[in-house]
């Protein structure tokens, strides 16, 4: 019944004209990115935190979530029409959503595509709201060894599940740690690695960090000259209702892409992009004709679409319950949560439900939006693939540069963005993950004063870390992550 | 092809230096009673490693094909990041003398220009239109504290 309540509670919040304006606002921008290959989430939601100093926590977490969800649904758009997926988490969609389109079945697949993705979005917010209550209340006996241990395995989860080089991804944690050490000691409060300057005095402010990691480093990227010229597949967009046949040959992978997807966007460093990927793993393996997979099956869709969708609901669980993000996404939600003054962990829920199930109702809410938005809408967003970057890139450096601004109000955390803008595009062009800085840059200094506190608590003992059932599995998890990167290198020696 | 970025795994572990020599400066304490350099040592310890892993394993490669690799400066686009940063530290530098809006009109014309063949109504429709607009989401709407420069407004 309390969950019913609850739940009542906040659909009589995210019900309110101002906070489905913003849940409206964040779903179209989502679906808007999502459809443009080039510029991500993650950027969207750092170009667009300032937007959301003057508004209440509530209101700006809708909207910010809602860009973080609606870009799923929007990434596949262009994976089926153009075979250019506009988010990373669309990449294997591709490989049957543009067979399908070229086969003349375009509109089944977009309409599979928004389908699966709105029953594994609405799913998994099933999942977030019949777990986190529960998972909260057990993470309330955590100490501080626990969340030291707990975000040790975080960072190496995501570095570990990193693109390129574990090695590179680790440094990078260590580097995102070490630049929340500037500014304030968070234990003593003097200054430290600030080098006298006073825009450093108060710390690396986040919203420059992140408008230059990903705004401005990925605008320099686009600059690069690139042989790639968007063609929007000539075909008649028709049938977007897929048929009785469609439904039984998708039904199964819309199912179990929810599943898996809500899994494993709980998993730090897991999120959209591996679910949408396992998901279609796990099809190809269960599939009585595997051979046709990657021909223009819908199932092939299906799977990945509804998985990503799925995962964004999962990955809000670590967020709410431990103020842990498990992706650069929610940690631009941590950040906005903390911007607002509210400290994400297990007492959030207990102390402002209205952020928590404001939110989950706004993405039931949200959800239904995007069904809309993006079945009858599917020839505008088509048009929108026709925007030159040319136009849209000034207009990003021009929000990054106002975004930084408001922050203090003070042009020279323009000049940390452009610092950062500039580090980032070369980290990304040296093949190093931005994602575990940005998360450990976050967690820094929880990170730091676990650390410290569990070291005071224990008089210096490092096995406080390994006394708990927890602590000690999360450290061993690590070091087995750890272990585990080590092997192939020195096998390769 | 691999990427042979062993000059970038000297300039991380000069920062390990860096950071471990300042943390020693500011204090390290005790492990009981940890003072404000002790996890930045330990930190720095870390990238110092980490650095040298790099670093080895960017040797081997090298060996193994004979130092043949990608130049580590080659295919960045120096010219328009350059260009673009100069304009943005143009932007950042003379907001507060210029105003909101007519620095804003300023930066647009410019990063429009750089970024294609456009022509020229269109550049300072474009660049009009964006500076009104922003000032009246951000500055009226949102009440951010644009300076106000020339224009007074």
């Amino acid at each position: 019944m309390d969950l019913l309540s609850n739940l009542a509670q906040g659909f009589q919040i995210g019900l309110l004209p101002i906070n489905l304006l913003y849940c409206f606002i964040g779903v179209l921008l989502g679906t808007l990115i999502g459809v443009l290959p080039g510029i991500g989430p993650s950027a969207t939601i750092a170009l667009l935190l300032p937007t959301t100093f003057r508004i209440s926590p509530v209101s700006a977490i809708i909207m910010l979530a809602g860009i973080y969800y609606g870009a799923q649904y929007g990434g596949s758009t262009t994976s089926i029409l153009v075979n250019i997926p506009g988010e990373a988490a669309s990449v294997v969609t591709c490989l049957d959503g543009y067979q399908m389109a070229r086969k003349g079945r375009a509109g089944p697949a977009l309409g599979i595509s928004a389908f699966g993705s709105f029953i594994g979005g609405s799913l998994s917010v099933v999942g977030l709201m019949v777990l986190a209550v529960p998972l909260s209340t057990m993470a309330l006996q955590f100490g501080f060894p626990e969340y030291f241990a707990i975000m040790c395995l975080g960072l190496s989860i995501v570095s570990y599940l990193g693109r390129g080089s574990f090695f590179k991804s680790l440094l990078m944690a260590a580097v995102g740690v070490s630049i929340s050490f500037v500014g304030m000691d968070v234990v003593v409060g003097k200054p430290r690695f600030d080098f006298g300057l006073m825009v450093l005095s108060d710390g690396v402010g986040l919203i420059p960090l992140l408008m230059g990691l990903y705004g401005i480093a990925e605008v320099f990227s686009n600059l690069e000259p690139k042989d790639q010229r968007v063609e929007v597949f000539q075909t008649e967009i028709r049938g977007l209702l897929p048929t009785v046949q469609d439904w039984k040959d998708s039904i199964g992978a819309i199912l179990r892409g929810s599943v898996f997807g809500f899994l494993l966007g709980i998993l730090p460093g897991g999120g959209a992009v591996v679910a949408s990927f396992l998901s279609y793993a796990v099809e190809r393996k269960i599939s009585r004709h595997p051979e046709k997979l990657g021909t223009g099956v819908i199932e092939g869709v299906a799977a990945p679409e509804t998985a990503n969708n799925s995962a964004t609901g999962g990955a809000f669980i670590p967020l709410f319950v431990l103020g842990i993000p498990s992706n650069v996404a929610m940690a631009m939600l941590l950040g906005a949560l903390m911007i607002h003054g509210l400290q994400p962990g297990p007492l959030l829920i207990r102390d402002h439900p209205e952020v928590f199930w404001g939110t989950v109702a706004s993405m039931y809410i949200g959800n239904i939006m995007l069904l809309v938005l993006n079945l009858p809408l599917i020839g505008l967003w088509v048009k929108l693939l026709k925007v030159p970057y040319k136009i849209l890139f000034p207009l990003i450096l021009l929000f990054c540069m106002i975004g930084a601004f408001s922050m203090n109000n003070n042009p020279a955390d323009m000049l940390v963005m452009l610092f950062f803008g500039v580090v980032g595009y070369l980290l990304r062009k040296y093949e190093y993950e931005l994602a575990p800085l940005v998360l450990a840059f976050i967690l820094g200094p929880q990170m730091e004063q676990a650390f410290r506190q569990s070291l005071i608590m224990s008089d210096g003992s490092l096995t406080v870390f390994f006394a708990r059932p927890i602590s000690a599995t999360a450290m061993a998890l690590a070091g087995f992550l750890l272990i585990s990167a080590f092997i192939p290198a020195l096998k390769r020696k | 092809m691999e990427r042979f970025d062993w000059k970038i795994s000297f300039i991380w572990m000069a920062l390990g230096v860096g950071q471990c020599i300042e943390s020693w400066r500011i204090g390290l304490g005790s492990v009981s009673e940890p003072a404000m350099g002790f996890m930045p040592f330990v930190l720095g310890m870390v990238i110092i490693g980490l650095s040298a892993v790099l670093l080895a394993e960017s040797s081997l490669a090298m060996k193994k094909t004979s130092g043949r690799g990608i130049r580590l400066w080659a295919g960045v686009n120096w010219k328009g990041i350059a260009w673009v940063t100069v304009l943005l530290l143009g932007y950042s530098l003379f907001l507060s003398r210029l105003g909101f809006l007519l620095a804003t009109f300023f930066l647009m014309v410019f990063l429009l220009r750089t970024s294609g063949p456009l022509k020229w109504w269109v550049t300072l429709l474009i660049a009009l239109l964006t500076s009104v607009l922003t000032y009246g989401v951000f500055g009226v709407w949102l009440s951010v504290p644009f300076p106000r420069g020339l224009l007074s407004f």
